[in-house]
């Protein structure tokens, strides 16, 4: 699903380049559920971006889906990325003035859904993440583990194959922590949702079927 | 999806009130002053158009020339209409209109009733198939086909006549012209050139009509021409048609035809001495003024949400990115945010609107108009209103939609946001604009004071003060003058009384001399038939000789006069030489200089001063006796001038006017042009600080964790506001900077207008800085020092 060969990733600070990513190889199969690990300014963040396609790369190449996401355009980019990935975000970034409906049904929106086929989505995502009756509130009427409910709930309303979190329970206590990786897992064995997670804690980790350790830019060994 | 954004956009401005009251504010007030100012362009530009033919009515005008000086005039004489009319084809019409006794005041006489007007004048009887003058009663054909025969305005019969029908009924004009009353017509609109109240048969005034000459140029003349008539070709062949009618040593004219459209807006050169479009006249000068002002005033506005938006824009970068990672378009995010401008605008035009309608009256005071609501509500007004909002809207919504839309999602994905530079320069740039401009218009709005307040207080070489002119033009024989002059003369403050055939600011006789022994060598000279007492009543400075001889008669074998400086100088005297010489060129019969006075301003200081002559030879009437009067009691000693009137002349309407008010007329349209620029530039500083203070409570905003951090650190509050302001307040300098040189070459060229103008001083541009970074400090300390003394607790943690 994801091929990554020789990604190079830098800043250029006066004639220094400061890389942030060297030399990433990496293969991740459609079905995994990968976690990313290494301490922070490891990198983990940009290698997710430029999975993302957020952010592109200065060297090497990436291949998504048997496209060569570096040659395409703009515009077909985010085609592509709207259909197929969803993000999960640390600070939840939901959309301050939308309800928690009209956040879930917003990616539908851009997608190109009809009102009727978004209202029975956005439906099934409440139903499925038991927030039904929280759909009229808005995201500062939630606590951290209601929102970051929400950041998911929206994440896979458009039904991706890829889900990306970065740190998606780093704001939360643990208990809330745990309960996010619960969906994850069960997203990953019964869905067949591609997911890959950056995260600190060791335990999250190994709801994952695979670990990649980042140090310097670098992957580690697996 | 646009749904969505209207939902999105409305639950934004709800939650930034702040944020959006000061755009509606400043979008609102923006858009109520320009669209009075186009309102205002729009009755200016309207003038005339009403009339059915107005693209095929073309006005004749001479041009004079006399020995280099150009004059020109809106009159022509009597027999150019007709000879046009019979020898030159693609001319459908032509009317000659005469303006009675060269706009003097008419008296009109019916049974007791006594009134007096300015609005009387004589016509051909194509008048009414030229212009559109609907006949309310009476038949086009019949109402001025012969001598003796006036039709009437609506609003003039019903002040004679009341209820009663008055076709068919006499009136009495000046005493001696007993006319007939044929029709009566709709008054003209508020927004025409020509006004007049009673129109006579042309052919009534027996010395304007038996005679055709070339020469006598007193009668405005309009043509009705030929469908596809080309006007260029047709002054050609006018042309031609003169040089075969005047031999080349008499003509000292050309001829020239200005088309119906230009009468209003572009006649600000011409003289109108005795014309009947005299009034009213308008300056495409002024006009072009006031839409740049009301572009400025836009712009601000515009500004002042581009600004405010931008200052928003790291809390609005995130919306940004987090819209693009699940999947916005660039696209999208630009209609999110015009839709949101749209929106803001929206608002803004009904407020606006609700504005206008609550300033109207104040408005029209101002400019002297009447303006109504039914004019804003015209279709006209509603397109271009919802242009001017379309405009802005795409105006202010360009940068917020292309600068916000470009930002870039992957920062979302940091756990806090890097400081992003959010496009500072720009608003920097902005600001300064803002401020230029301000500073620009205050720079104006004192410079136009001053100028007025200059010609108001300068000396004019002659003390109109306390002198009141009464006319004596419906006198019914001289016995009624002499027991007028006695009346007044025994009210004790009456100081002196002379008449005269004029007075200055009022214009005079066109005449000319030439230096003796040269009549080729000629200067146009004002004239003005008065007795000698004129010299005590306008308080002259006599530099040599004296006044005019108490005696003389019609059959002298000469005649006196008094010159000014500028008449002497031109015929090669000093002004003790010149007195017993004889100034040659001015009157059949030789005129000997008695007296000469210093120059003194018998015309408004547009122009310069020209020669003047006051003589006693009797060419012309003298239908205003001048009063000099020593008391403070005007409205005591005008109901005993009044008193003594009606003894005297017991059969005419008591008219006078103060000479002082008179002369205050000629800057009226300078006056009001002074009120209209001020209020608006007062107008737009208060917009330009909105957006200031928005900008500073957003920075403050931006800055309060930054503010609340040093606090804890021990800043003092005085360290912190100056920390704050110091950024706008060195924009506002630069500003200044900018604007000096910039207001300094506007109000230059402003002044050129005038022959008589003020220096521009430093201090001009001083104080217009000064009073704009006083503003300013103002707007943004308040806002500074509000963030200064927050808790710092607080800001800290809400981060
Ligand atoms: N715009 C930028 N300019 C310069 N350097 C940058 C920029 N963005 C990121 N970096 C650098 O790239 C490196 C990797 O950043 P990244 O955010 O990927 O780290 P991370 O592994 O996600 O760390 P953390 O665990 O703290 O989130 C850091 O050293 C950071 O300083
Ligand atoms: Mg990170």
């Amino acid at each position: 699903m994801i091929k990554l060969e020789k990604i190079y990733r830098w800043y250029q600070t006066g004639s220094t380049r400061n890389f942030v990513l060297r030399d990433i190889n990496l293969e991740i199969e459609e079905g995994s559920f990968v976690s990313i690990m290494g301490p922070s300014g490891s990198g983990k963040s940009t290698l997710l971006n430029v999975i993302g396609m957020l952010d592109q790369a200065d060297e090497g190449s990436y291949t998504f889906m048997d496209q060569d996401v570096f040659r395409l355009k703009e515009k077909q980019r985010v085609e592509l990325y709207k259909k197929h990935i969803g993000f999960v975000f640390q600070a939840y970034h939901l959309i301050d003035e939308l309800t928690v409906f009209e956040n879930i049904e917003t990616p539908l929106i851009y997608q190109g859904y009809k009102g009727s086929e978004r209202k029975s989505i956005v439906s099934d995502m409440l139903d499925r993440f038991q927030i039904v009756g929280k759909k009229d509130l808005f995201p500062n009427q939630l606590s951290g583990g209601q929102q970051q409910l929400v950041g998911i709930a929206r994440a896979l309303a458009g039904s991706p194959k890829l889900l990306l979190a970065d740190e998606p329970t780093g704001n939360l206590n643990s208990r809330q922590g745990e309960e996010i990786m619960d969906l994850f897992k069960k997203l990953n064995e019964e869905d067949k949702v591609t997911i890959i997670q950056v995260t600190h804690s060791e335990k999250n980790a190994t709801y994952g079927n695979r670990i990649i350790n980042l140090l310097d830019g670098r992957i580690e060994q697996e | 999806m646009l749904f969505q954004y209207f939902k999105l956009s409305w639950r934004n401005l709800l939650k930034n009130r702040q944020f959006s009251l000061l755009n509606i504010l400043g979008l609102s007030s923006g858009l109520a002053i320009a669209l009075l100012l186009l309102l205002y362009i729009r009755d200016e530009k309207s003038f005339d158009q009403y009339h059915e033919n107005v693209d095929r009515i073309q006005r004749i005008c001479l041009t004079m020339n006399y020995d280099g000086n150009e004059r020109k005039v809106t009159t022509a004489p009597n027999s150019i209409g007709p000879a046009i009319l019979e020898n030159l084809s693609g001319v459908k019409d032509q009317v000659r209109t005469l303006n009675h006794n060269f706009g003097d005041i008419a008296f009109i006489n019916s049974g007791e009733k006594q009134i007096s007007t300015r609005h009387l004048i004589w016509a051909d009887p194509s008048i009414l198939n030229i212009f559109d003058i609907p006949l309310l009663n009476g038949t086009k054909n019949e109402v001025l086909s012969a001598p003796g025969k006036v039709i009437l305005s609506d609003r003039m019969a019903k002040t004679i006549f009341g209820d009663e029908d008055p076709v068919g009924k006499r009136i009495k004009i000046d005493q001696y012209l007993d006319v007939e009353i044929t029709g009566i017509y709709a008054d003209f609109p508020q927004n025409s050139s020509m006004n007049p109240e009673i129109i006579g048969s042309f052919n009534t005034m027996e010395w304007a009509s038996k005679e055709l000459v070339w020469s006598n140029a007193s009668f405005e003349t309009f043509l009705l021409l030929e469908q596809g008539t080309d006007s260029k070709l047709l002054e050609q062949q006018i042309e031609g048609l003169v040089a075969r009618n005047v031999a080349q040593e008499d003509r000292y004219y050309s001829v020239w035809l200005q088309p119906m459209r230009d009468l209003h807006l572009h006649s600000t050169e011409m003289q109108f001495t005795g014309a009947v479009v005299a009034s009213k006249t308008g300056d495409s000068r002024q006009i072009n003024l006031l839409l740049i002002l009301a572009l400025i005033i836009l712009g601000i506005a515009a500004t002042n949400y581009m600004n405010l938006s931008t200052a928003r824009s790291l809390a609005q970068s995130k919306e940004v990115g987090i819209n693009k990672a699940i999947g916005a378009h660039r696209s999208h995010l630009i209609t999110r945010y015009y839709v949101e401008t749209f929106l803001l605008v929206g608002i803004s035009m009904i407020i606006a609107a609700l504005l206008i309608f609550t300033i109207l009256p104040f408005f029209n005071q101002v400019v002297d108009k009447q303006l109504s609501i039914q004019d804003v509500l015209s279709p006209k007004i509603i397109i271009s209103s919802l242009a001017v909002g379309g405009v802005l809207t795409l105006l202010s919504g360009l940068y917020p939609a292309l600068y916000l839309s470009g930002f870039q999602p992957k920062f979302l994905l940091n756990t806090s946001f890097r400081k992003q530079s959010t496009a500072g320069n720009f608003r920097k740039a902005l600001v300064i604009t803002q401020f230029s401009a301000s500073v620009v218009l205050i720079v104006g709005t004192i410079v136009c004071y001053k100028q007025i307040q200059f010609i108001q207080q300068k000396n004019l070489g002659f003390n109109p003060e306390q002198v009141i002119a009464i006319s004596t033009a419906a006198a019914e024989d001289i016995g009624q003058i002499e027991s007028l002059r006695d009346g007044f003369s025994s009210i004790s403050s009456v100081e002196a009384i002379a008449r005269a055939q004029t007075y200055p600011g009022k214009g005079g006789s066109g005449r000319s001399i030439h230096i003796p022994g040269y009549p080729e060598k000629v200067l146009p000279v004002t004239t003005n038939q008065v007795t000698p007492e004129i010299v005590e009543v306008l308080d002259m400075h006599i530099i040599a000789g004296q006044t005019l001889p108490q005696r003389s008669h019609k059959d002298d074998p000469f005649c006196s006069i008094i010159l000014n400086q500028k008449a002497v100088k031109f015929l090669g005297y000093s002004p003790e030489e010149a007195i017993g010489k004889e100034a040659p060129g001015l009157f059949q019969k030789p005129a000997i200089i008695t007296g000469v006075v210093s120059d003194f301003h018998f015309n408004s200081l547009h122009q310069p001063i020209g020669a003047y002559a006051f003589h006693n030879n009797f060419t012309e009437g003298r239908p205003y006796m001048l009063v000099k009067t020593n008391t403070s009691n005007i409205s005591d000693l005008l109901s005993q001038l009044q008193t003594a009137f009606k003894k005297s002349l017991p059969h005419s309407a008591f008219v006078y006017e103060f000479l002082s008010q008179e002369i205050e007329q000629l800057y009226a349209g300078e006056k009001r042009t002074a009120k209209v620029v001020l209020l608006f530039s007062i107008l737009a500083i208060l917009v330009a600080c909105l957006g200031l203070f928005g900008l500073a409570a957003f920075t403050s905003e931006q800055r309060r964790k930054e503010i609340g951090i040093r606090k804890v650190l021990g800043a003092s509050i005085a360290g912190l506001v100056q920390l704050l302001s110091v950024d706008f307040i060195r924009l506002v300098f630069i500003a200044i900077l900018i604007s000096v040189p910039l207001s300094w070459w506007l109000m230059h060229t402003w002044l050129e207008n005038y022959a008589y103008k003020i220096e521009l001083s430093l201090w001009y541009f001083a104080a217009a800085g000064l009073i704009t970074l006083l503003i300013a400090i103002q707007t943004v300390s308040f806002q500074a020092i509000r963030a200064a003394i927050s808790n710092p607790v607080k800001s800290i943690r809400t981060e």
